[in-house]
């Protein structure tokens, strides 16, 4: 008669499995990989000057309330489509910022918007409202963008950017420049 | 007639798959890990804002984070600046970021980030110095990390 072969006893198996599991559960951190870029302006001796209705002044004090052009904005949502207005000026309000004709390569003449935008916070600003007010700034540049290449070329910002269409990038790009100053700008 | 009764053997379900769909849990952590790098000495609560950009290379950026200081009761309220796993004054941050870029082959230095890992409760003049002695040693790109925050519709 044939000896059976003898097998492992495999139960305990799912329980170190499980330590294992569960040490590793415990350790995972997710890292945050995700924020909001910026680049910041070189020193320069002098400051930039602009004519007062080219600029967008938001001002943000301790208390974490926005006064944009003088006035109290209470939603900070409403940010976005306030400069956006700004921005394209489409009723050639001359309060508003103006537009001088430019070349830009690959598109020809357009009409490029002087538009600055001077965000100033007091020392006791706290970080975080800084940094929304950053990222609406960023998103409202971003649908600009989208908005120009839909209408110069069909295709979204974003799309060309992704076909690593640099020509076409930097075209748009001239076409809605987008200057965030933080300094204190000087008024001519 | 009546049949006879037999003894019934007891129902068990088999878990001789379960090991297999631990393993198959153990192996995804396993290869997700990231082994934290760094001692946090401070506490930071990252901001959460709606659009957000992804840093594409970690290893080509120095983290400075930015909080109040855990052990609040030593070390007091004030919020105090890490890198690595030490403390820093604000005058050390511009050797301390030079130095990393420094530590980069030369053609990867234009792609190097700050990346400021603040506590949202920081007060604007903290964050204002770390930009102004970023910009003297003219390290200029920065990456603010903050969580998703999802749009309200």
């Amino acid at each position: 008669m044939r000896r059976k072969i003898e097998e492992i006893n495999t139960g305990s198996m799912a329980d170190i499995a499980f330590l294992l599991l569960i040490f590793f559960l415990v350790v995972t951190t997710i890292e945050t990989k995700k924020g909001i870029g910026q680049e910041l302006p070189p020193i320069t001796d002098e400051g930039a000057r602009y004519a007062p209705r080219n600029i967008l002044t938001i001002l943000v004090n301790d208390q974490d309330q926005l006064l944009v052009e003088g006035q109290i904005l209470l939603p900070i949502a409403e940010l976005k489509e306030l400069v956006k207005t700004y921005y394209q000026n489409q009723k050639k309000d001359p309060g508003l910022p103006e537009s001088v004709e430019k070349f830009i390569p690959g598109l020809g003449n357009r009409m490029v918007s002087k538009q600055v935008i001077s965000l100033q916070n007091d020392m006791e600003t706290n970080y975080g409202i800084y940094v929304q007010i950053h990222s609406i700034l960023r998103s409202t540049l971003k649908e600009l963008r989208n908005e120009a290449a839909v209408r110069e070329y069909g295709v979204s910002y974003e799309m060309l950017k992704k076909q690593g269409a640099h020509a076409k990038v930097s075209s748009i790009k001239s076409l809605i420049p987008f200057t965030i100053s933080e300094a204190k700008p000087i008024k001519t | 007639m009546f049949r006879k009764k037999l003894p019934r053997e007891k129902l068990t379900i088999s878990t001789a798959a379960l090991p297999d769909i631990v393993f198959m849990l153990l192996f995804f952590f396993m290869v997700t890990t990231v082994m934290r790098e760094d001692t946090l000495k401070v506490q930071v609560a990252l901001p959460a804002a709606p659009v957000l950009e992804t840093l594409n290379n970690q290893a080509l950026t120095a983290t400075i984070f930015v909080g109040q200081p855990i052990r609040t009761e030593v070390l007091g309220a004030q919020e105090r600046l890490q890198v690595d796993d030490h403390f820093i004054k604000i005058g050390q941050v511009g050797a301390y970021v030079l130095a990393k870029r420094e530590a980069l082959s030369p053609q990867m230095r234009s792609k190097f980030k700050t990346v400021i890992k603040a506590d949202k409760g920081t007060k604007m003049k903290l964050i204002t110095a770390i930009k102004e002695a970023l910009k003297t040693v003219n390290v200029l790109n920065i990456h603010y990390a903050c969580t998703q925050d999802i749009p309200k519709v």
